[in-house]
């Protein structure tokens, strides 16, 4: 009897298609008589458009649509519908596309972008978060109360007209001041963290094709196909039954790829008009780093209180985030990365205030993490100065204030399944916590370590089909995306174990709106949980037709079967071993088909959170845990740091594929480590200075410190096999561990991502000029 | 991203390059390896209605070992080819691993020494070697060859003194005695792979005279630092001749660190630049001279 | 001399010779997936700094979006689609899938070839020789462990077996 899929490290089931290259993305679809589609940005950051002609590019030799926003004056937005397709009377950052042509060749399309003349007045801008705020502040929206909005269960969203604010997230428990005032530690400092970019390799891309009966099909490069089909209906102004999405591979999406953004739109609305003809639109690299959204620039005043015996009494946070011009998904963010912002503690009093603001900076988007890496850098760095005006260990008072099963979470929740203390076990472990090094020569060692908590999406839900096909193998039909983090593979491992069926017996299709039931999104870390819980009730369902289907042709009864191998047997009878594909021919006279289907959504669990208070007894289905530690060797002459090792501790609930979990915890805490020593878009007044891989750097091969990689399994009773989300703990807790691995080789902290040599350099110059070493 | 279209020539020889040159003007550009202009025509940050290569120009590659002992190495020559070839890792390892430093694998084994000389990039990694090797230049133009060292070919950011005619044929490094010490430091505190915000190069002779040791001679190149790669000749003139010591060597450091005239960009500002090459010279000036 | 004159050029793609008209302009990356249809090897920047596009020229790296299709008339081009063959995957791609080096796998086909372009050169490389080599591919998504471990097993199995795919 085949042992159980479920705990074991399959190789991927996408790994050859990606070895050979014939794996097909989004930029590999083409189509005969494509047209190439391209955009014109406009390089200023707050402008009105004076003037815009485009008669020159229209007559230019292949050029078959182009489009500006008088053309297409439509506005759109997860939350706020505040973002124009194009940009109407002004423009509001300075990657806004002001114009898009479709021609039958890229140079074609070139040449007409080239001929398009735009004359703007520009127009002072707001570029600082808390000046925006101020009454005289430059506005990016006269009036962001005006534009429609959709609802969010959980979330007051009203910005006022005549100010910059979209949105004010607020949590209060017990009496901060009281706790501040009877402390007898008080600490307050403020961090701030940069814009950075996404980098997927994979540029964002579309194709869209509308036919003479007006239907659209758009093969999207997308992490989320059905919410895509849903408003590409209502943007081109028909029925969703009108639209179909097909994805394929997607060449990393880490929260980019989600909604309409700037491309996806552009792309129906110039196949719209020009009939029967595929338009294909890529962004470049440039596009990428200017027009795509950021990571929203944080800056955190954070203040903790604690008594000697290191009992943390109450944490205060006011964050404010630069939500560049259009609201995006950051109301979302703000909330769901703020009550988190105070880490995974027990916390008697606790304040929080996140203040999203509208700029004339790059648009922020949701990104892996989702806002905890920003709170993170702030709040899990104060801790470890707590622990040192207490003279206690870091991870000593974090041990003591970790929260525990059964402690009630700052939104008022009973919390269970709580993994903090392992993950903070693991990760010191595995860096050998307590054993430092020896200064040698100009060099200093030094250890720190962070943990986190992060909610998912709730609520959300995801519907899926089984299709066991008349030769006995399952076609899984799921909308869930692969786009790295081994959803397929991990789906595949939960359907074959259910059915008693090898792994190749067991295929993950298409991903197309037409086929595949509704999925919210392949994003959150919440595919494996709410897709696997569809995909494990699918299986189930097929498993109990065949079962009365075999007990009919086999007459016997149900409870008398049992599943091995691919095969239907009695008990106590192995030698009649029966295929699924015979019991179907003798069950129907004829090849046959059995369709599951299967859902999970959690609507019903969730209890919206109260926009004054924060309060929630359950805000998310699950939360992920994580822990992470850092060693540091630093040159005090040049501030230069080497991160020597990194061990990060996740909780997965239950390691499906373990190999699987291992490739996204080391893969996050990649990006953490960009995040933390390197990554910084740079913009002087809303105009980006490094929009290119030269002086945008990201980890490579040769920044890799010696990754110890821990699984924590701390079972959800809800998940399938207890299974949570893993794939964002581990590069939210990278800054802060370094930052406090820094803290402990040198005294000193730094306030302000990413810790560069230089930064260092100058903190260290100025703590001797003061007479600290 | 694409590039405008252009017309494409490939060269016979090098007087072929200089004529085109001269007779298009700004036209038309010069394409060796194409690891720097490739990007700038795609960003539009320069145009060309023609192309002329001297790829193909049998003799621009050669690496080779002249009678007088000198090293030639062709300015078509890629970075790959010379940071292996077995005559320059004799004659002159700097070179060989200067030039094995530049951008990664597959950008080394597509750009030119020549190339990147003509580049005037601040941060280039053989610049300074050169510098160091007491290299120099042969450039043909209309009027004729000519021959400059290495730290003069350089005018201002990414600027070289030559014209818009001109093409680099050569680079010549003199033959020089056996003894020498060197070193190349390509610091790179931002990222691992990055270009160099100091690139420290040294080549030193030292003697015994008496109880002490004595630099006979020494040339220090630096890029990354000043606007273009620069020969720290105020840091040489403290050392030349000098008894090696701490003492001389802190000396020569702070000299260096104030001739150096630093730039200031996303990677550092012109003070760090200053401060890091303060730290960096004594460090490598005392490895290279074996100052306890 | 006008520009947009068609060459003719002839190049040797994973060995089938492919006669082919091409403009100046067009770049070896733009040939292999618009003219060709061949789309494992694909653009992550455009300007030689991913890796993504790696190919390999006449026995050396190169990248496919830097490289003039014209200036490579008569050249040997390998590409992510020349390693496996009727006898299986190259072992470079076996250890790849072995040891879990791809995650979206977009780097994939860059990373391989500019591994084999190593193990070519280097058939036994120490871990600085491995890490130092593929510091010009990007990966985003962090596999960078995995592709290390892959590229040493590839080195074992190579030698091991004595062969040279």
């Amino acid at each position: 009897m085949a042992s159980s899929l479920i705990g074991r490290s399959v190789v991927r089931v996408d790994a050859v298609g990606k070895a050979t290259g014939s794996a097909a993305y989004g930029v590999d679809v083409t189509f005969p008589g494509m047209l190439h589609a391209k955009v014109l940005r406009c390089g200023v950051p707050h402008a009105r458009i004076v003037r815009l002609d485009t008669s020159k590019a229209r007559g230019l030799r292949g050029v078959r649509v182009v489009l500006t926003g008088e053309d297409v004056p439509i506005r759109h937005g997860p939350i706020i519908k505040d973002r124009p397709v194009l940009a109407l009377d002004k423009v509001r950052y300075a990657g806004e596309l002001v114009a898009a042509v479709a021609a039958d060749d890229e140079e074609a399309a070139q040449a007409a972008i080239d001929a398009i003349e735009v004359d703007y007045e520009e127009l002072p801008g707001a570029f600082d978060m808390e000046a925006a705020l101020r009454p005289d502040a430059p506005l990016v929206h006269d009036d962001a109360s005006a534009y429609d909005r959709v609802e969010v269960p959980g979330l007051r969203v009203a910005p006022a007209a005549g100010s910059n604010l979209c949105y004010h997230f607020k949590l209060r428990k017990g009496n901060v001041d009281a706790a501040f005032s009877r402390a007898d530690v008080v600490v307050e400092d403020t961090f701030t963290t940069p814009k950075i970019q996404y980098c997927h390799l994979e540029p964002q891309v579309a194709v869209a094709q509308v036919d003479p009966t007006g239907q659209i099909t758009v093969w999207a490069s997308t992490m989320s196909p059905h919410l895509l089909r849903n408003m590409i209906a209502e943007l081109a102004g028909v029925p969703a039954a009108k639209v179909r999405v097909i994805t394929l591979m997607v060449g990393g999406g880490y929260g980019s790829k989600v909604y309409l953004g700037a491309l996806n739109p552009l792309a129906v609305l110039l196949a719209m008009r020009a009939p029967n003809r595929a338009v294909r639109l890529a962004f470049d690299r440039e596009d990428e780093f200017l027009t795509n959204d950021v990571r929203l620039p944080t800056r955190t005043i954070i203040k903790t209180a604690a008594m000697r015996d290191g009992t943390l009494l109450a944490r205060k946070a006011t964050t404010f985030w630069d939500k560049g011009p259009y609201a995006l998904l950051g109301p979302v963010i703000v909330r769901n990365a703020g009550y988190c912002s105070l880490g995974p503690y027990r916390l008697p009093n606790a304040w929080i205030d996140g203040y999203l603001v509208y700029t004339n900076n790059q648009s922020g988007g949701g990104f892996r993490g989702l806002g905890v890496p920003q709170v993170a850098w702030a709040g899990e760095q104060q801790i470890d100065r707590v622990a040192r005006e207490l003279n206690i260990d870091p991870l000593e008072l974090r041990l003591r204030n970790a929260l525990r099963d059964g402690d009630v979470s700052i939104t008022g929740e009973t919390v269970h399944a709580v993994s903090v203390r392992q993950c903070l076990e693991q990760a010191a472990q595995a860096i050998d916590w307590g054993k430092n090094r020896d200064a040698e020569g100009p060099h200093r060692y030094g250890k720190g370590i962070a943990c986190i908590i992060k909610s998912t999406l709730t609520p959300s839900a995801s519907f899926s089909t089984a299709k066991l096909n008349s030769d006995g193998s399952v076609d899984i039909l799921t909308s869930a995306i692969e786009h790295g983090q081994g959803a397929h593979t991990v789906l595949s491992q939960i359907v074959a174990d259910e059915l008693s069926l090898p792994l190749d017996r067991v295929r993950v299709i298409v991903q197309d709106t037409s086929v595949t039931p509704f999925d919210r999104s392949s994003t959150s870390s919440r595919t494996t949980f709410h897709m696997g819980n569809a995909l494990k009730e699918a299986a189930l369902d097929v498993r109990h037709q065949l079962a009365k289907l075999a007990a009919d042709v086999l007459e016997v009864h149900v409870d008398d079967l049992e599943f091995v191998d691919g095969t239907i047997r009695v008990r106590g009878v192995p030698q009649h071993a029966y295929r699924y594909a015979d019991i179907l021919t003798r069950a129907f006279g004829s090849p046959a088909t059995i369709v599951g289907q299967g859902a999970c959504f959690t609507k019903p669990i969730y209890d919206p959170m109260d926009p004054d208070t924060g309060q929630s007894k359950r805000p998310s289905v699950y939360f992920m845990y994580g822990a992470q530690a850092a060693e540091v060797r630093v040159d005090v002459e040049t501030g230069h740091y080497r991160v020597t090792r990194l061990a990060s501790a996740v909780d997965a609930g239950k390691a499906i594929n373990p190999s699987n979990c291992v490739q996204q915890i080391e893969g996050a805490a990649v990006m953490g480590l960009g995040f933390a020593t390197m990554e910084e878009l740079v913009s002087v007044d809303g105009r980006t200075l490094n929009p290119t891989f030269l002086d945008y750097k990201i980890p490579t091969s040769l920044d890799m410190p010696e990754m110890l990689n821990r699984i924590v399994e701390v079972p959800h009773p809800e998940g399938p096999y207890g299974a949570k989300g893993i794939g964002e703990s581990s590069i939210a807790t990278t800054a802060a561990a370094v930052g406090n691995a820094l803290y402990a080789a040198l005294g000193i902290q730094v306030h302000d991502l990413p810790i560069r040599a230089e930064r260092v350099f100058r903190a260290i110059r100025s703590a001797a000029g003061r007479g600290r070493s | 991203m694409i590039l405008a279209p252009f017309d494409y020539v490939e060269c016979a020889d090098v007087e072929e390059a200089v004529s085109l040159l001269h007779d298009a003007g700004d036209r038309v550009r010069l394409i060796a390896g194409g690891t720097a202009l490739v990007p700038l025509l795609k960003h539009r940050m320069a145009s060309a209605e023609v192309l002329v290569s001297v790829s193909r120009i049998p003799g621009l590659r050669r690496i080779e070992v002249g009678p007088d002992g000198a090293l030639h190495v062709g300015s078509t020559a890629t970075h790959r080819a010379v940071s292996r070839a077995a005559a320059i890792r004799e004659h002159s390892p700097l070179l060989a691993e200067a030039c094995g430093r530049v951008a990664s694998p597959t950008i080394r084994a597509m750009g030119t020494l020549g190339g990147n000389l003509c580049y005037g990039e601040s941060a280039s990694d053989p610049s300074p070697a050169l510098i160091a090797l007491g290299a120099e230049v042969v450039v043909l133009g209309p009027q004729g060859r000519r021959r400059m060292a290495v730290e003069d070919l350089f005018a201002g950011f990414y600027e070289t003194v030559l014209t818009a005619d001109e093409v680099l044929e050569d680079i010549i490094v003199p033959a020089e005695s056996r003894r020498r010490r060197w070193r190349y430091l390509k610091w790179t505190p931002r990222a691992q792979e990055d270009k160099a915000l100091v690139g420290l190069a040294v080549v030193a002779e030292t003697a015994r005279q008496g109880r002490s040791m004595v630099c006979q001679s020494i040339r220090i190149g630096l890029g990354g630092v000043d606007p273009f790669p620069v020969r720290l000749r105020g840091a040489e003139r403290v050392l030349a001749g000098a008894e090696i010591s701490q003492d001389v060597v802190a000396r020569a450091a702070e000299t260096a660190a104030d001739e150096v005239k630093p730039f200031e960009d996303l990677q550092a500002s012109a003070d760090y630049r200053r401060e890091m090459v303060r730290v960096w010279a004594r460090r490598i000036l005392s490895e290279v001279l074996e100052v306890a | 001399m006008k520009p947009n004159l068609k060459c003719e050029v002839t190049l040797n793609i994973n060995g089938n010779i492919h006669e082919l008209a091409l403009e100046p302009h067009w770049t070896l990356l733009r040939v292999l997936r618009d003219e060709l249809g061949m789309i494992g090897t694909r653009e992550g920047c455009g300007e030689g700094s991913c890796g993504t596009c790696t190919v390999v020229v006449d026995g050396e790296p190169a990248r496919a979006c830097l490289v003039l299709a014209v200036r490579v008339n008569g050249s040997d081009v390998l590409t992510i689609e020349g390693l496996s063959g009727p006898d299986g995957l190259h072992a470079v791609q076996q250890a790849f899938v072995d040891h879990g080096a791809s995650q979206c796998g977009f780097c994939t086909p860059g990373m391989i070839m500019s591994a084999k372009a190593l193990l070519d050169e280097n058939p036994q490389p120490a871990d600085d020789d491995i890490k130092e080599f593929m510091s010009g591919n990007l990966c985003r998504c962090g596999s960078y462990s995995m592709i290390f471990q892959a590229i040493r097993t590839a080195s074992e199995r190579l030698r091991a077996t004595g062969e040279r795919r």
